[in-house]
């Protein structure tokens, strides 16, 4: 992503954009494949627990502020996700939603919080690592309920239509609901972040050209502008973290839900 | 799906069901295109690829309907 290094500006050099190769990151201490993401992702499973272990550390029947926010939390999970998408044995999986909401949430914040202003999921290897975990827990309880032959059937039987339809059907809904869901829901995670990352970048380091590298008076006058677009766009990109963390656990939890939906 | 369980009829899909539309979509694009690819790659012909595209696409919009809106 050079070619607005041909851009006109001065004998000054011309702004490179950043690109994919900003998200590979070096390795830490020369010690391959530790790398900022995954310190950040053992450091939002410390945080997560410690602050879980804080929250219910002594509970009170009137709770104290930490256990408040806990309860709250959970209870966001449990009530508008698990309840509404899986039904009637909701709370065997809101445990695990909890978790993965906690998780998706902490490490997509990290993109915003000062310092460390990565989000860990705009490495799509980390989505695909959820989605398969998700993929796994929907296909098994999905055939410990219904059996592997019943489990196809609710998966990929369209209701009420014609046979020579079903033929047709029927390799669609497979590829849809057992192979392409893991992949869409790690890629909408992915690319929000990669996105969202990216579009601080541009307007970051674009300030920073214009203020402090480009000749042009008139691009340094300017460059207010690009870093407020910056504080903007963050203010949206934590926005858009809470979301795509809330998608990913109401989806997981509509997969689930399906799963063991009874046949009708 | 779940809507189903529901006896009335009528009754609207929860709102995380709709996010499937867009695999459903990809996956009618995804197999008759690929087949439509293949064919081509085996006869030599050119039309099978937009033919299958434009078939994938129809059953998937078909799909669609019939999990969503008919059911």
């Amino acid at each position: 992503m050079t070619y607005l290094a041909t851009a006109p500006g001065g004998p000054a050099p011309g702004f490179d954009a950043p690109g994919v190769e900003d998200f590979d990151l070096p390795p830490i201490a020369g010690i391959e494949g530790l790398t900022k993401p995954v310190v950040m992702l053992v450091f939002s499973a410390v945080i997560i627990y410690v602050l879980f272990r804080l929250a219910v550390r002594n509970p009170q029947l009137v709770p104290s502020k930490g256990q408040f926010l806990g309860e709250s939390f959970h209870g966001l999970v449990r009530n508008t996700i698990a309840r509404d998408m899986i039904g009637p044995e909701f709370l065997k999986y809101v445990p695990f939603l909890t978790a993965l909401f906690a998780f998706i949430l902490v490490n997509n914040l990290f993109g915003i919080i000062p310092m460390i202003q990565f989000p860990t999921f705009a490495h799509p290897g980390v989505p695909y690592a959820l989605a398969m975990i998700v993929w796994l827990i929907y296909t098994f309880v999905g055939i410990q309920h219904h059996g592997l032959g019943g489990y196809l059937r609710i998966s990929t039987w369209p209701p009420d239509v014609p046979w020579w339809v079903r033929i047709i059907l029927t390799p669609i809904e497979f590829i849809s609901n057992i192979i392409l869901r893991p992949i869409t829901l790690s890629l909408r995670l992915f690319g929000n972040m990669f996105a969202g990352h990216l579009l601080l970048l541009v307007f970051i380091l674009g300030g920073e050209y214009m203020l402090f590298v480009a000749d042009d008076v008139a691009l340094k006058l300017l460059s207010p502008f690009a870093f407020g677009m910056g504080i903007v766009f963050t203010f949206f990109e934590a926005f858009v973290q809470v979301i795509q963390a809330y998608i990913f656990v109401m989806l997981t939890a509509s997969y689930i839900g399906t799963s063991i939906a009874d046949e009708h | 799906m779940k809507a189903d369980r529901s006896s009335g009829g009528g009754a609207t899909p929860p709102p995380g069901d709709a996010w499937n539309a867009l695999s459903y979509l990809l996956s009618g694009f995804l197999l008759f295109g690929g087949i439509g690819v293949g064919l081509d790659a085996l006869f030599g012909t050119r039309w099978g690829t937009p033919v299958g595209l434009l078939a994938g696409g129809t059953a998937s919009a078909y799909l669609i309907y019939v999990r969503y809106v008919k059911s």
